[in-house]
């Protein structure tokens, strides 16, 4: 089911893919994207992003990457979906966000690393509104990300 | 009450540096806040992240300064967000707080009734170095020098107290306009 989820979620993360839940008319079978073959894809979106950003050489501060990133997490996930997600995938860890709440929201955050030089980062933070406020009972009301850097 | 604060973000992977005794490196961005309450930020940092990064790597951008040509890690670059008024707290700020949410440390820098001559300064500073191609070297010219000359030329000085963390090269003086850097500027 979660292989369906995500091979359906990548398959809708193109360009022009609107950010809602999958398609049911997309059908991929679980023995053709396995969850590395679904993690690869990604990196590779995340990669040529960063080789984008890298050539373009306009440093790296905070760019918005929820059209990459938010397939994967659509409107009506329940948090243990999402947790298992990026568990899956290696997209660092849910965590309480503890900084200003949304009012009517409950957010996590995640952060994982694309790039870890001596002098500098680069790194992806996942952001998520909850409906609801158990983790039981919650569903992602949104998903943003954004690419970040680090330097002295 | 207007305020003008320097924000420490660390960079974890400096904690090398605290086997030979230093403290974590951090990087400075620079804050206003203005009496409604509105705050505004300044960062700037290299133009490329090259993913081989090395003490050889640095060591020759100290050696490109002296020629004034891109380093390995590229050039001086200002953040294109600067300037942008932001909510402090909310999830997408990026300058005073980590991913999730925990306030970096912080120095007062100044504080007064009207403030926006000096931070209209700093914004001036950081975009004309910007503009200014100069090397990027992570241990001696990189985005803390930016922020104490913006300081500086504010005249504000670069906090230098208890809540002050360690900053490579933010003594280092930038030029910010091309008269600067050949020295033929006008003398006052």
């Amino acid at each position: 089911m979660l292989t369906f989820f995500l091979a359906s979620a990548l398959v809708l993360s193109g360009p022009s893919a609107p950010m809602h839940a999958p398609d049911s008319n997309i059908i991929v079978a679980d023995d053709v994207a396995s969850p590395m073959d679904l993690r690869k894809d990604l990196m590779d979106r995340l990669m040529d992003k960063f080789h984008a950003m890298n050539d373009a050489q306009q440093g790296f501060f905070q760019d918005d990457i929820s059209p990459i990133i938010a397939p994967y997490f659509p409107p009506g996930q329940p948090y243990a979906e999402t947790q298992k997600v990026i568990q899956d995938q290696k997209l660092g860890e849910l965590k309480k966000f503890e900084g200003m709440q949304e009012p009517g929201s409950t957010q996590y955050v995640s952060r994982f690393s694309l790039m870890n030089g001596m002098f500098s980062e680069v790194y992806i933070v996942l952001n998520f509104d909850f409906a609801g406020q158990t983790q039981a009972g919650m569903t992602v009301k949104k998903a943003t990300a954004y690419i970040r850097g680090g330097n002295m | 009450m207007e305020t003008i604060t320097v924000y420490y973000s660390p960079l974890d992977s400096t904690r090398i540096v605290e086997y030979v005794g230093l403290k974590i490196a951090h990087h400075i961005g620079i804050i206003y806040t203005n009496s409604a309450g509105q705050s505004f930020g300044v960062s700037s940092g290299p133009s490329v992240q090259s993913v081989q990064q090395s003490p050889d790597n640095a060591l020759h951008a100290i050696l490109d300064m002296a020629n004034n040509k891109p380093s390995d890690f590229g050039t001086l670059v200002s953040d294109p967000h600067n300037n942008t008024p932001f909510v402090k707290g909310r999830m997408d700020d990026y300058y005073t707080q980590d991913y999730q949410g925990k306030e970096f440390p912080h120095a007062l820098a100044l504080e007064g009734k009207d403030l926006s001559a000096q931070w209209a300064i700093i914004v001036k500073t950081y975009a004309a170095i910007g503009k200014m191609h100069l090397t990027y070297s992570p241990t001696s010219q990189n985005s803390n020098s930016m922020a104490g000359e913006a300081l500086r030329r504010a005249g504000i000085p670069v906090p230098f107290s208890v809540n002050a963390k360690f900053a490579p090269a933010e003594f280092t003086h930038l030029p910010a306009y091309e008269c600067e850097m050949a020295r033929t500027c006008p003398t006052k």
